[in-house]
């Protein structure tokens, strides 16, 4: 049974050396590396995460337990009076020899036989040394046959997909490995002992859950060792190799020379000079470029030169590992600038780290990483990097965050890791870094709206009570942040989901589209208009074309822009182009023409000077091959037309409300992908920022703070949509440069 | 916490008690315990005015009763005064000491649990205080406090214990296996089965910390 079905029917984290950590996680009794190992297991499995919180529950109420000195009436005292006669100290007496014998013969016999249980586990072969196929899109081979749905891919056979097809495959227990299209790779041991596959073209994703030191790939410029993480690995046709890393480390091995890339980070390896040196994904270009020179083009103390000083504190795993690759004088310099960012751990001398003493430097690594990975490091935010802040109570995705007037940010309804729809709400507040209790709303929801009117409430409205389509919801309240509470308000005219709520410069409130109870016709063409006067709905003239998973953007002008989504025409697939605009005024929607690209589930934000950034998003139904765009458009409402901008450098996807106008004008874009990215309106181009969400996150949420910093909350996971749900309890806090 | 406030109540009662009777506060116990042991019974009221504190806080977690805490932690006392001529400084007194305690701790537990598995609660109540607000403060807090003693009361006396020494008393693994007698492994797993089941029991109370 493939691992996901297993973990979905059973409903357990199989990692159970993880989740014995976490324990001694919570009691701060872990070693920086495995606490850094189950941070980030946690990120990952909700089912952990709740162990975790129902663990920490009980341990702070029982610390809350006041036990007293002394009874009521002091302390008594001592008496040698209350001591029975001839019950004075005594001398020991010898136990019978046997009473100490007889116990430690029963703790060997039963050490022997879990030894001999644990070794049989560990080296048992699988009855077939082959792994599943458990999806498949397109039509790739192995051999020179087709792959069918039931397919294996036994040792020594290769995969091979071409342009249009892709596969994942199930490594049992162990994980999985999604194989992208134009990909070729083999599989060289399936033992439960070890994993091995090669790959000469392509790229593939894996998310590992066995324990480290067991899964590798071999690519023709380095191998891979998985150590317990989740990872992309790219080749191409002339064997470079290209790794980034999501969650826990990947060591880049050849020839002895050694690279650890750590979550967040990435390396190059090119055949014959193998692994170059791990860089953070959001290093500055400069340092990229003199690392490559460094590393492949033999470049010298001008390269260097340029690593040391673009280098900050963020980089300090690029400079650890370089500290092995330049010798001499150049080393005393490598070693000066990390020990600025991270002081040499207590009792390591400046002469043992430079002699590349082990141990010392294993000890640097794992102090480096702790002031990475720890959420509450006394690191300041470096500009333009992100770092975790507080966790909400439940995990949740598909949820909407509305920033209050008093700085709070308010987080409603969403699903939790096991599909189902919330109604607790918490607040964040920026000043503590923490979630509290909100209350709850009256309706468990997803997929709603939450929009802050001008009276300082908050409009919550319609959403999915579940997470079918069908059971959509007619009801919405307000948040008063006053009372703390919620009070139900006027229905609308349509039960919905997946709607956007937009509002007006008047203070009413736009509702467009979303999908109804109405199985065979569920996307919706309606809209209607909140007025907070008379806490009522309105209908207000109808889409041009109906639609869910869209964006509404208000512009300069006080029109609406209404763009891509499923409609109901466009391409094949369901997926429009179309976009459309509503005039308050007119209380009709007209159309605005075509986008360059067929979008749904994108982003869209209102820049500075007036137009409309919108990216990423999907182009053709998940279910028949995925294409997720890198591209980028902007939409000028002085022309009505649409230009292309600059590329993202992530194809993201159910971006959902994860992108933000910062205050200097640029666009954060936080969600559908695993890294972060700023897009420039100046130059028109994205770049990569420092950090990581440690997983992908689909439909999280960013909002910008009164400070300029940006949380981003929740979000689910997996190495594929649709896969493992896994939403998450987690944020993070953006620093904007 | 409450923990650092009992130390520092300890420590003054100590400097007290040694003062008036000459004696100087930093003797080491395994001094005191030679000086009882080779025939000055008396000398043990030292140990017993340092020690009383945690053993009386121990037996009161343990047994959630005045009376019946103040009995065990006599009780334990004794025992440990009958046995001091066993102490033979393999470990500190205080670890000798306190691990005395804990089994004897342990065993009453355990035999009361058989006794009497319908063992009514008795959590003494917080003395009330003088304003009403404070009052209203304390009385929840009260409430709370009898919740947390009750649940914890159901837990088996090992798991009982755990919680105790970890939780309340703030004491590292290490510090507890070597007390307990049991591996850190050990010591992670019972502490896991009893915060489970803590926290199963006080569901009710999530939101309130």
């Amino acid at each position: 049974m493939p691992y996901r079905r297993l973990r979905e029917f059973f409903d357990l984290c199989l990692n159970w050396r993880l989740r014995r950590l976490i324990t001694p996680y919570i009691d701060a009794e872990l070693d920086a590396v495995s606490r850094a190992r189950v941070q980030a297991h946690l990120e990952g499995c909700a089912h952990c995460r709740e162990e975790y919180a129902r663990l920490l529950f009980a341990s702070r109420i029982a610390s809350h337990l006041l036990l007293p000195d002394e009874p009521p009436a002091g302390m008594p005292a001592w008496s040698l009076a209350k001591q029975p006669a001839g019950d004075l100290p005594r001398q020991r007496s010898p136990r019978h020899a046997a009473f100490k014998v007889l116990p430690l013969a029963a703790a060997l016999l039963v050490i022997v036989a879990g030894a001999l249980v644990w070794y049989g586990a560990r080296t048992s072969t699988p009855s077939d040394e082959s792994w599943e196929v458990i999806r498949l899109s397109g039509a790739p081979v192995i051999g020179s046959d087709r792959m069918g749905k039931t397919a294996r891919l036994n040792v020594g056979e290769w995969i091979e997909t071409d342009d249009k097809s892709r596969a994942m495959l199930g490594l049992g227990l162990m994980g999985q490995v999604e194989i992208d299209p134009n990909t070729r790779i083999g599989l060289v041991k399936a033992r439960s002992s070890e994993l091995r596959l090669t790959m000469t073209r392509g790229r593939v994703s894996a998310m590992i859950t066995a324990r480290p030191g067991i899964f590798f790939v071999e690519t023709p410029s380095g191998m891979a060792a998985d150590l317990g993480c989740a990872y992309t690995l790219e080749v191409d046709d002339s064997g470079q190799t290209f790794v980034y890393v999501t969650a826990g480390a990947v060591a880049l091995t050849h020839d002895g020379r050694e690279s650890m890339v750590p979550a967040g980070a990435a390396c190059r390896a090119r055949p014959g000079t193998g692994p170059g040196t791990p860089y953070l994904m959001g290093a500055s270009k400069p340092l990229q470029d003199a690392l490559a020179e460094l590393d492949f083009e033999g470049g010298g103390a001008k390269a260097l030169r340029t690593v040391l000083t673009e280098a900050n504190a963020s980089d300090a795993i690029t400079l650890w590992n370089l500290l092995k690759r330049v010798e001499g004088a150049d080393r005393g310099r490598v070693y000066d600038r990390l020990a600025q960012f991270v002081p040499p751990p207590e009792g390591a001398t400046r002469d043992a780290l430079l002699r590349l003493d082990s141990l010392m430097l294993d000890r640097w690594l794992q102090a480096l990483e702790q002031k990475r990975v720890n959420p509450f490091s006394d690191l300041p935010l470096a500009p333009g990097s992100i770092r975790m802040t507080g966790n909400m109570e439940v995990d949740r995705a598909w949820h909407r965050a509305t920033l209050l007037p008093d700085g709070r940010v308010l987080v409603t309804g969403g699903l939790d890791s096991y599909g189902n729809a919330l109604a607790r709400a918490e607040l964040y507040d920026p000043a503590t870094g923490q979630f509290t209790r909100a209350g709850d709303m009256n309706a468990a929801r997803a997929v709603h709206t939450a929009t802050l009117l001008p009276n300082g409430k908050v409009l919550i409205a319609a959403g999915l009570y579940s997470n079918k389509n069908e059971e959509s919801l007619a009801t919405a309240e307000l948040y008063d942040p006053e009372t703390n509470s919620f009070t139900p308000t006027g229905d609308l005219n349509n039960a919905r989901g997946g709607q956007e709520a937009t509002l007006l410069p008047d203070g009413r409130v736009l509702i467009t589209g979303g999908v109804g109870p109405d199985r065979d016709v569920p996307m919706l063409p309606s809209a209607e208009i909140y007025d907070p006067a008379t806490e009522t709905f309105t209908p207000t003239g109808s889409l041009n074309e109906p639609r869910v998973d869209h964006t509404a953007t208000l512009l300069g002008d006080g029109r609406v822009l209404i763009a891509g989504g499923f409609g109901s025409r466009g391409s094949d697939t369901g997926v429009t182009s179309g976009a459309e605009l509503y005039d308050p005024a007119k209380g009709a929607f007209a159309s605005a023409g075509e986008m360059i690209f067929h979008r749904a589930k994108h982003s869209a934000v209102l820049l500075a000077d007036g137009k409309v950034l919108i990216s990423g998003g999907i182009a053709y139904k998940e279910t028949a091959g995925r294409k997720r765009p890198t591209t980028a458009e902007l939409y000028d409402p002085s022309t009505g037309a649409f230009v292309r901008t600059g590329d993202m450098i992530l194809d993201r996807f159910k971006v959902g409300s994860a992108a933000a106008l910062l205050k200097n004008g640029k666009v954060l874009i936080a969600g559908g992908s695993w890294g972060f990215e700023v897009y420039d309106p100046s130059s028109g181009s994205f770049s990569m920022k420092t950090g990581s969400l440690n997983l992908t996150r689909y439909y999280s949420t960013a909002t910008l703070l009164p400070n300029g910093e940006v949380v981003i909350i929740g979000g689910y996971s997996g190495i594929t949509p649709g896969d493992f749900f896994h939403a998450s309890a987690g944020a993070w806090i953006y620093q904007p440069e | 916490m409450a923990y650092s406030a009992g130390l520092d109540c300890l420590n003054t009662r100590v400097n007290k008690v040694d003062e008036a009777s000459g004696l100087n506060e930093t003797r080491a116990d395994e001094e005191l315990v030679a000086l009882a042991v080779a025939g000055q019974a008396e000398v043990f009221a030292h140990i017993y005015n340092r020690y009383y504190s945690r053993t009386y806080r121990l037996a009161y977690g343990m047994t959630g009763k005045r009376e019946a805490a103040e009995d065990l932690a006599q009780e334990i006392f004794m025992r440990a005064f009958q046995k001091l001529g066993l102490f033979k400084g393999e470990s500190s007194f205080s670890t000798w000491f306190y691990r005395l305690s804990l089994n004897h701790c342990l065993n009453h537990c355990r035999s009361e649990r058989r006794r009497d598995r319908t063992d009514s609660w008795q959590m003494d109540r917080l003395p009330v205080p003088g304003s009403m607000k404070q009052m209203e403060k304390k009385v929840l807090q009260s409430e709370v406090q009898d919740q947390i003693h009750r649940a914890l009361f159901s837990l088996k006396p090992k798991l009982r214990l755990v919680i105790i020494l970890r939780d309340i008393e703030g004491l590292s693994y290490g510090e507890i296996a070597e007390r307990i007698d049991c591996s850190t492994g050990t010591l992670a797993a019972q502490l896991k089965r009893a915060r489970k089941l803590l926290s199963r029991k006080l569901e009710h109370l999530k939101g309130t910390f």
